[in-house]
């Protein structure tokens, strides 16, 4: 029996996929298992990722069997189907000795059949074999159990050993298998000692204490890892409750199915698809659900001795299994377990309920395969027919094979998920960079989940092949203290959100990296990332310069290099730049060239007031303040992370962490959104169902633009969603005006209902057709919700959504404002003289309009609305970048074009939006512009004048094949007076409307009559509108903009005088211009908050007030000079020469608060965040001298291997010494006490 | 459990039971739980009934999942626990049948519900005692 199950098992695997490595935990291991496992006692990581604390806890078994299976020549794709295989083996040989020992008795049909059950399921094959470290306690949980049943009743040390032992082989990782494990031989522990009572309760708790030393002792390495922080972000921003239990019902678990990953996909196809047809085939899921049955039936019909405990530990672990399930409406338990997830330490390390499985599929298994023990045995006791016998074997063999389905189909593996053999170009490429000055780092873009190539797919990304490799290979979970991943994520913006790539290679300088390695040979449609066309735009920058190509001739592979890098362990000047923000701050600056000469970087949001102090006193540093560092809910679910709308402070969305969490999450570190009239804006949900959309944020309803909009169900039904304000105090309120917006592709609202603080309701309809005003009683309220009850019509099928452009309530202006980080004044206040030291230095706002650089996509923001603190009266320079507004109105455009003029034009609208084509271009006394409106009849152009009598209007339009003919019009004074007019020949395209003469102060002409040829859907081109009593506007493409006092840029509420550096031609043609004050004056601002709001005509894209001379800090002419050595446990000796003055040391290295500096065993104290990343110190010493730099944490790494390796010793020393006095004392040793069976017993358990 | 009396066993495990239901299954596990308890007591059904019932429910569980249909797309999709409450509400109530069951092997309570049950009947409707003797029902 044992023959055919090793064959089979150990065989089977390699029916899937033959010849391609599919992914498996970690594919350095794999892949490069002699370089993974050199850097597997080193606590520190310094690649790929910026460094960081390891934690993967595989070194032993899987670390140590893959390093030897490839050892011995094999390749990456035989060593893991041989590794998958003696893992299945594994699983279901340790299931037939706990039956067997269950039952007393040795047999075949029950026990293997357990074991078959327990070990081929849609978990071993969907989840298992994926993340086999993660799976190996799930392979000995039998074994486990098996301990505890014959170790209680046992003295001395072995059995504890072997318990420990076996927590051992179940190997590190993320721990919740192996809490799940020990919680069910816990459970047996209990049931024995307590229940059972065939032993005593000391003798238990002495093999119960024993064991547990063992545990702690052989696990120690990895245990200690638990509190490391990639632990703490892999919490807090990977897989949360609410999408683990999306499907853990109970129907699904109990048959072994229920992770989220199971019922996910893609547009390429379910992520693994071995497990789809486990849900979708009628066969298999009666197959699975016979299993369960059979357990059932079993637990019932079958008397032994322990079956109420595995039964009881069934029904245990299905419930555990099944979690927050539904998690729109979790249960008692469901919420128990949420709060603990919140408030108990660790207990959010068991949110992965998934794994419970593995105690359900071992209990329905034990139970399965002694009910097919016990029927066995019923026919051969009653001498069955032999087709009795044969169709109950062929009914198990049935159920067995479906189950195992995917292991004889060979469809184990997701094929897109492997690879054969690394090209050789890469080969190559990676060689090259290798032997480059290992001083740098290799930047891999773009950023991965999975980075799938064209030629296959590794998880980890190229670099994964080569650990060795001094590398940044970009993903967005964050990593450490997560600064280094939010400044990854800055710097991969040119290609990822399609900003300006200039300042891209100061920022690599930051990071000392040398080579920036273009990935293009990525499926970057698959990838979800650039592709080749997008990551070109970093040549935008000319720092970064192409240095040389792998594989065809546009390169699969393309290096640019950066112009003057920076080594990653480098002094820098004195003189730093002190931030407010972030590392997306850090980005704007850099592509402002405010961090030209490579200042050292400091965010302030780490100072304290006395540190900032000496800062001040010590140097010479620069402030900036920026618009970064928002409070919004990252979801790091892609290279492209979607992320929430900005947050007011302390408020968070569905509970999930804000932001990066950096700095502690302390509100005065971040942008915050402030509503004036209203303590939150919030509704039941915003943008598309599939993807965050902060673009239609719920704040734009109450925003006075009715340009942006609240939408709603995007892909789904808006019907029951609602948006709702909270006002700081009990409003009164009798009428709220409402208009949904126009637009094809969404639903129009038809009918809302609102809904007050009182309990009180009121439905209203809709007009269609323009806002709404709702009038009622009057009543005093503390919120307000709008539902939508229904939806009406949409001219086109695929609309899906609503919106709700805006909700208007006399007294309440709440338009959205984002209040900058404020912690320089917070710190700066809490010292006598710490604001008057912050006034005398160079202060420089940075604001950025948050948008999304790509063709066709709305922006997040349409403006600038900052409101931010100023520590002194004092003056700012007034910078920025402009272009024309999307939305601006006509007599916009006009006056920023013309200045103020007695005449105003307006009109109902433009062609495309296009500013060139607006009602003034038809006043001009120039045929060549016109007016074209974005429609036919109705359309109209108001020109407002200083009255005057007037007799006559001439309108000229456009005729041709490519317009319509305004063939009838009509013209309205401001008497109210109407003239009519009509084309006297449609060829001319001319109307003459003459009068008798009346005095007028405006004319509105309005389209009656349109003639088209062909299409009624061209446009009407007006050129000229004649009325010769009137002056025509002037208007010259070449003029220089003037000085205009415009409503697109307030300060505090008041217009300022502004004059974007440019031509009418270039501001129209919608090029970005320089921003600057009417004749550079400067802008006086008091101490204290100001609120700055720019938009309207003029859209900024960066705004900037600074204090006059404000420049980055020189770069000294004289640094040290650094050299440096790495250690063999992760540590930097760092050899400086030539200090004259203070320096900051940076090691290039992400912040850890456990790296230790020391000068001749002088401490240099705790590390300091500089560059936006990187852990470091200020030194003072002169001289040249060296620094050693340890990470502190690894001392106690090692004394964990160590303890771990004398444990395990111990361990071993007690099995030897035991098993040579179980030889001396031969017969006496104990005999095979059984356990069981004692079927059909008919009554309880009794006690001894 | 054997050290208590059986009525303390029979009292814990009544009130006991609900809650656990309704730990693991909220307002309709409370339901389940408490429509189990009465019967108990009321109906005095035999224990394999109960594990009969448990059988049952779990055997429809797959045809419930069925008939709530089977998705045909390419991608299963993340609703599939919730567009199959019917099979997750089925089999919940099957394994609290099934504990139950367990429960009242576990504390050798199979007798008190009838005996007292009986005694009530007996009673109300004047049977004679010797009527009321017969004990555990657990199948053989």
């Amino acid at each position: 029996m044992w023959i055919v199950l090793t064959f089979g098992l150990l065989a089977l695997p390699f029916l899937s996929l033959p010849g391609r490595y599919v992914f498996d935990t970690r594919d350095s291991l794999w892949l490069n298992p002699t370089g993974y496992l050199a850097r597997a006692l080193v606590l520190w990581r310094g690649s790929p990722y910026l460094g960081h604390q390891q934690h993967d806890g595989i070194l032993f078994p899987m670390g140590v069997a893959v390093w030897m299976l490839r050892s011995i020549g094999l390749s990456a794709w035989v060593a893991e189907r041989l590794w998958h295989g003696f893992l299945l083996l594994t699983t279901a040989g340790s299931t037939i000795l706990l039956v067997d020992a269950l039952r007393g008795r040795r047999a075949v049909a029950g026990p293997v059949t357990a074991g078959l059950l327990y070990s081929l399921t849609p978990y071993t094959f969907g989840y298992g074999l994926q993340f086999t470290a993660v799976f190996l306690p799930y392979a000995l949980l039998p074994l486990l159990l098996l301990v505890t049943l014959r170790g209680i009743e046992r003295k001395g040390f072995v059995w504890p050993a072997l318990f420990g032992l076996t927590t051992f082989a179940m190997g590190g990782g993320n721990g919740a298998p192996q809490a799940y494990g020990l919680a069910a031989a816990a459970g047996l522990w209990a049931w024995i000692a307590l229940i059972d009572r065939r032993v005593s309760l000391r003798s238990a708790a002495r093999f119960a204490g024993w064991s547990l030393l063992f545990v702690v002792g052989l696990n120690l390495y990895w245990l200690f890892l638990l509190g490391s922080s990639e632990v703490s972000n892999a919490l807090a921003f990977s897989e949360q409750p609410y999408g683990i239990n999306i499907s853990s019902s109970a129907s699904e678990t109990i048959r072994g199915l229920g992770f989220w990953q199971f019922y996910g996909g893609d547009r390429f196809g379910p992520w693994i698809p071995s497990v789809r047809t486990y849900v979708t085939s009628i066969p298999l899921l009666m197959a699975g659900f016979a299993v369960p049955l059979g357990a059932l039936l079993s637990a019932w019909l079958v008397r032994w001795k322990h079956r109420l405990f595995f039964l009881l530990l069934l029904v245990v672990s299905v419930f555990v299994g099944v979690g927050i399930f539904q998690p729109s409406d979790p249960t008692p338990f469901g919420r128990a377990l949420l709060f603990l997830y919140g408030h108990v330490p660790g207990t959010a390390g068991l949110r992965t309920t998934y794994k419970a499985v593995m105690v359900v599929n071992l209990c329905v298994a034990v139970l399965a395969g002694i009910g097919i023990a016990a029927l066995w045995d019923r026919l051969a006791a009653k001498k069955a027919p032999r087709l009795v016998r044969t169709a109950a074997l062929l009914g198990v063999v049935l159920v067995v094979g479906a189950n195992a389905y995917p292991l004889w189909a060979g469809r184990l593996y997701n094929p897109a998920h492997g690879l054969r053999q690394v090209p050789g170009y890469w080969r190559e490429a990676l060689n090259e960079l290798d032997l480059r000055d290992t001083d740098y780092r290799a930047f891999f873009a773009p950023a991965t989940s999975w980075a799938t190539y064209r030629w296959g797919a590794i998880k980890e990304g190229i670099t994964a092949t080569d650990p060795g490799l001094a590398s940044i290979s970009p993903i967005r979970l964050p990593i450490g203290e997560r600064f280094g991943s939010n400044l990854v994520a800055a710097v991969e913006q040119p290609y990822l959100a399609g900003r300006s790539a200039t300042g891209s290679a100061q920022l690599f300088r930051y990071l000392g990296v040398r080579d920036v390695v273009l990935q293009n040979d990525i499926d970057w449609v698959r990838a979800n990332t650039a592709g080749p066309s997008q990551l070109k735009r970093l040549l935008g920058d000319h720092n970064l310069v192409p240095a040389g190509t792998f594989g065809t001739a546009k390169g699969n592979v393309q290096v640019l290099s950066v112009r003057d890098p920076i080594p990653m362990v480098r002094a820098e000047s004195p003189d730093p730049v002190i931030l407010s923000g972030d590392g997306f701050g850090m980005a704007d600056a850099a592509r402002e060239g405010l961090l030209q000469g490579g200042p050292p970087v400091l965010y302030s949001g780490t100072l304290t007031s006395s540190e900032l102090q000496t800062l001040i006193r010590d140097s010479n540093p620069r402030f900036l303040i920026t618009d970064s560092n928002r409070r919004v809910v990252w979801y790091f679910t892609g290279p492209r992370a979607p992320h929430s709308y900005t947050l007011p402070a302390g408020q968070s969305i569905s509970g999930r962490d804000p932001g990066y969490l950096l700095f502690d999450d302390r509100p005065e570190t971040q942008s915050v959104a402030v509503y004036p009239g209203a303590r939150a804006i919030t509704a039941s949900g915003y943008g598309s169902v599939f993807r965050l959309s902060p673009q239609y944020r719920p704040a734009n309803a109450f925003d006075g633009d009715p340009a942006t909009w609240w939408v709603a169900g995007i892909g789904g039904d808006p019907t029951g969603a609602w948006i709702q304000a909270v006002f700081p105090k009990p409003l009164p309120m009798s009428s709220v005006t409402i208009s949904s917006p126009n637009v094809p592709w969404l639903n129009r609202v038809e009918r809302i209902r609102l809904e007050f603080s009182d309990g009180t309701s009121l439905a209203s309809q809709l007009n269609q057709l323009g806002p709404t005003t709702i009038r009622f009683r009057e009543r005093v309220t503390a919120t307000l919700r709008v539902r939508i009850v229904s939806t009406g019509f949409s001219p086109t099928p695929r609309a899906s959504g609503a919106a709700i452009g805006e909700i208007q309530v006399p007294g309440l202006r709440a338009a959205e404002i984002i209040q900058v980080p404020n912690d320089l004044m917070e710190a700066a206040r809490q010292t006598d003289r710490g604001l008057a030291l912050l006034a005398g230095q160079p202060i420089r706002y940075l604001f950025e309009r948050a948008r999304i650089d790509a063709p066709g996509l709305v922006d997040e923001e349409t403006g600038i609305s900052r409101r931010f603190q100023v520590p002194d009266s004092t003056a700012y320079i007034l910078s920025g970048t402009v272009h024309i507004g999307p939305n601006a109105s006509d007599d916009q455009i006009d006056e920023l074009t013309m200045g103020r003029t007695a005449t105003r034009v307006t009109s109902s609208s433009r062609y495309l939006g296009n500013p060139r084509l607006r009602g003034s271009s038809a006043f001009d006394r120039n045929p060549r512009t016109s007016w074209v409106p974005a429609g036919g009849k109705g359309q109209w152009v108001r020109i407002e004048f200083p009255s005057r009598s007037i007799s006559r209007i001439v309108l000229r339009s456009s005729v041709g094949p490519k317009f319509s003919a305004a063939l009838g019009v009509h013209a309205t004074f401001s008497d109210g007076s109407v003239v009519h007019g009509n084309a006297a020949r449609v060829r001319q395209g001319v109307i003459d409307m003459r009068f008798t003469p009346r005095v007028t102060s405006s004319v509105t002409v309005t389209i009656d009559r349109v003639y088209s040829l062909l299409d009624p859907r061209k446009p009407i081109s007006i050129k000229e509108i004649e009325i010769p009593e009137v002056a025509p506007l002037k208007m010259d493409d070449a003029a220089v903009l003037p000085c205009s006092m415009s409503s697109s840029l307030t300060l505090d509420g008041a217009p300022l005088a502004i004059q974007p550096a440019g031509t009418v031609g270039h501001f129209l043609g919608g090029s970005n211009l320089p921003l600057q004050r009417c004749g550079a004056a400067p802008v006086s601002l008091k101490s204290g908050w100001h609120h700055l709001l720019a938009r309207g005509g003029l859209q900024p894209d960066t705004i900037s007030l600074a204090t006059p001379g404000w420049r980055p800090p020189k770069r000294p002419d004289v640094l040290p000079s650094v050299s440096f050595s790495t250690t063999p446990t992760g540590g930097f000796d760092v050899a400086v020469r030539g200090a004259t003055d203070p320096y900051y040391l940076v090691m290039g290295q992400n912040m850890d608060r456990g790296w230790r500096a020391t000068i001749n065993g002088r401490d240099l104290g705790p590390p300091i965040l500089l560059d936006g990343y990187s852990a470091g110190w200020r030194i003072d010493r002169p001289g040249s001298y060296s620094v050693a730099v340890r990470y502190g944490p690894q001392r106690i790494y090692s004394f964990a291997l160590i303890l771990t390796g004398a444990t395990l010793l111990v361990a071993v020393i007690v099995l030897i010494v035991s098993g040579y006095k179980g030889r001396s004392r031969g017969s006496r040793s104990k005999p095979w006490r059984p356990l069981g069976p004692t079927l059909r017993h008919p009554t309880p358990p009794q006690r001894p | 459990m054997q050290t208590l009396p059986r009525w303390a066993g029979a009292i814990a495990l009544s009130a006991g039971f609900p809650a656990a239901t309704w730990l693991v299954g909220g307002m309709v596990g409370l339901i389940t739980g408490l429509v189990i308890v009465v019967l108990w007591w009321g109906m005095a059904p035999r224990l394999w009934v109960i594990w009969a019932l448990s059988v049952v429910l779990l055997a429809i569980a797959p045809i419930t999942v069925v008939l709530q249909g089977l998705p045909q797309t390419s991608v299963v999709g993340s609703g599939f626990g919730a567009e199959h409450l019917l099979a997750h509400r089925v089999v919940s109530v099957s394994l609290e049948l099934a504990a139950f069951a367990g429960l009242v092997e576990l504390a050798g309570l199979q007798s008190v519900s009838r005996s007292r049950t009986r005694r009530a009947w007996r009673t109300l409707s004047g049977e004679p005692r010797d009527l009321l003797t017969r004990g555990g029902d657990a199948p053989r």
